[in-house]
C-alpha cells in the first residue's frame, strides 16, 4: 500500500499496479477527482484500519483469482455472458446438474433456460460444490413439459453466486463500472442492498474497493451485484479516465444516508440495506 | 425543529398516481377528484388539484407525499408542487399512443428534478402494452444523456410502489445533486 500526497495524483494509477492500493493523502480544502481513492489528513487509525483490510483483501482476491478462473460456477457464468461474449457455441444447449435438485437446461442461443424448480434451490448452492457441464443438441431440450424461463433470471442468479469467488475473471478490477440499465428487479430475486448497489452504480464507479468505500456494503456483496449485472448485459466497463467531474462529499453522503434510513423506516421499507 | 421531506409522483392522467400514494400513504391521505369529462380516457374521476399524503417520522420529520394532477393545463402547478421536493417518480401509462413523449413532457417539465438524478420512471400496463420495451425507455434516456432506473411496475401492487421509493431513496443517498447522466 502507497500513500502519496495530493501533488501526486496523476500518478496513482501507475502506483496502483501489480496489485498494489494506491492512496491520495488529502486536507479538507483538496479538491480530487471523483472515485479517487483517498485518506484525510489527519490520518485516523478507523480509515487505515479499512485501508489496510482492503489491501488484505486485494491480496487475498489476487490469489483466488486464478483459482477461480477454473470454478464449474465461472464456467457456466462464461457460457451465459450476454450474446456475442458468450463461449458457447451457436445452437448449442446445455444440461447443468449439482446446482439445483432438478437439471437445469440452457439455450444460450434462444436466451432460454428450463428448469422444474425455482431458483431459490440455486440461491442456497454452496460455490464450492461440484456443477457438471453437459452439451447437448438443441434438439433434446425438454421444451414439452417445462416452460422456457427468461435466461436473465438464470445469468442474475448465477452472478450473484459467483460473487464468493471475487469479480469475475474477464473484469479488470480497476476499470470504471457503472450500470447501462437498472436490474429488473420485479423478475429477478434479489436483496434490498442490490437496489442500493444499483443507485451507486447508476454513476460510474471507479472499480470494486471504490463501490465497497461508497456503499459501505461488504466486497462479497459488491461483487455478487456486479457479477450478476456483467452477466445480464447490464454492466459497462470503461477507462478510468471516464468519471464524471465531480463526486459527493461524506458528509452530504452520511446525512443523506442518515435521511434515506429514516424515510425508509417511515415507509416500512425493509432496512437491511448493508 | 421538525423538517418537512417531500416526494413528487407524477405522470399522464390515468397512470396510478393517486393509486400509488394510496398504496403508501393509507387513510392519510387527502384527494382532489372530481368526475372525469376526458373521453378520451378511461375513467370516472380525475385529480383536479393534487393528492397528499402524509407520514409522520419517528424524530418528530413529516414526510410528504404529492401527486401532480395528469393534465397539461395543470402544468404551471407542477413546478410549484415540486419545489424543494427529494426526489420524483414519474409514472407513465405504455397503453397511451406515446409514451416516450409522455416521459419527455415530464422529464422537461421537472427538469430541476430531473438534474438531480433522484428519479425514478414507473411504467404501467406494459403486461398489456408491451411496446415500447424497457430497451425502447434507456435507449430514449440515453439519447438525453440520461440514465435513470425504469422499472415496469403495477401500482395496485403496494410492494411496487415500495420497490419504487427504496431505490429512489438509495438514488437520493448515493447520487444526491451530483447528477446522473452518461459520461
Amino acid at each position: 500500500m502507497i500513500i502519496v500526497g495530493v501533488e501526486m495524483l496523476d500518478r496513482l494509477e501507475d502506483l496502483s499496479q501489480d496489485n498494489r492500493i494506491a492512496v491520495a493523502l488529502v486536507g479538507a480544502a483538496d479538491r480530487v477527482p471523483p472515485g479517487t481513492r483517498t485518506i484525510s489528513w489527519p490520518i485516523r487509525v478507523e480509515a487505515l484500519l479499512d485501508l489496510l483490510k482492503q489491501a488484505e483483501a486485494r491480496q487475498f482476491t489476487s490469489r483466488s483469482r486464478a483459482a477461480a478462473s477454473d470454478s464449474p460456477l465461472v464456467r457456466l457464468a462464461k457460457l451465459l455472458r450476454p450474446a456475442g461474449q458468450s463461449e458457447a457455441p451457436p445452437g448449442d444447449a446445455w444440461r447443468v446438474t449439482g446446482l439445483s435438485r432438478a437439471p437445469i437446461y440452457i439455450a444460450p442461443a434462444r436466451r432460454q433456460f428450463f428448469c422444474t424448480e425455482s431458483l431459490r434451490s440455486v440461491h442456497r448452492f454452496d460455490f464450492r460444490s461440484e456443477i457438471e457441464l453437459t452439451p447437448l443438441p438443441v434438439t433434446e431440450l425438454p421444451l414439452a413439459q417445462e416452460h422456457p424461463k427468461p435466461i436473465v433470471m438464470l445469468q442474475w442468479s448465477i452472478g450473484l453466486l459467483t460473487g464468493a469467488l471475487g469479480p469475475l475473471p474477464w473484469l479488470k478490477t480497476s476499470a470504471t463500472l457503472r450500470l447501462q440499465r437498472f436490474p429488473e428487479f420485479q423478475i429477478l430475486h434479489h436483496e434490498p442492498i442490490h437496489r442500493r448497489l444499483a443507485a451507486a452504480f447508476s454513476r460510474p464507479v471507479a472499480g470494486i474497493d471504490a463501490a465497497v468505500e461508497l456503499t459501505r456494503l461488504d466486497r462479497h456483496a459488491v461483487c455478487s451485484f456486479v457479477n450478476g449485472a456483467e452477466l445480464c448485459g447490464y454492466l459497462r466497463t470503461s477507462d478510468p479516465s471516464d468519471l464524471p467531474a465531480r463526486a459527493p462529499t461524506r458528509t452530504t453522503t452520511g446525512s443523506r444516508r442518515s435521511l434515506a434510513q429514516l424515510l425508509r423506516r417511515a415507509l416500512g421499507i425493509e432496512a437491511s440495506h448493508g | 425543529m421538525a423538517e418537512e421531506h417531500k416526494i413528487i409522483f407524477t405522470g399522464t392522467m390515468g397512470a396510478g398516481k393517486t393509486t400509488a400514494i394510496s398504496a403508501v400513504a393509507g387513510k392519510s391521505m387527502l384527494r382532489t377528484e372530481a368526475v372525469n369529462t376526458d373521453s378520451s380516457v378511461a375513467k370516472a374521476t380525475t385529480t383536479v388539484g393534487f393528492d397528499y399524503g402524509e407520514i409522520q417520522l419517528p424524530n418528530g420529520d413529516v414526510l410528504r407525499l404529492y401527486g401532480t394532477p395528469g393534465q397539461r393545463r395543470f402544468a404551471f402547478l407542477w413546478r410549484i408542487i415540486a419545489r424543494g421536493a427529494l426526489g420524483i417518480v414519474i409514472l407513465v401509462d405504455n397503453s397511451r399512443p406515446d409514451p416516450l413523449a409522455d416521459l419527455s413532457l415530464y422529464l422537461d417539465s421537472f427538469d430541476d428534478l430531473v438534474k438531480t438524478g433522484v428519479v425514478v420512471i414507473g411504467v404501467g400496463r406494459s403486461e398489456t402494452h408491451p411496446e415500447p420495451s424497457l430497451d425502447a425507455y434507456y435507449q430514449f434516456l440515453e439519447s438525453r444523456q440520461l440514465m435513470l432506473p425504469v422499472f415496469q411496475v403495477d401500482v395496485r401492487e403496494p410492494e411496487h410502489v415500495l420497490m419504487m421509493l427504496d431505490v429512489l431513496l438509495s438514488m437520493l443517498e448515493l447520487t444526491g445533486d451530483e447528477g446522473v447522466t452518461h459520461g
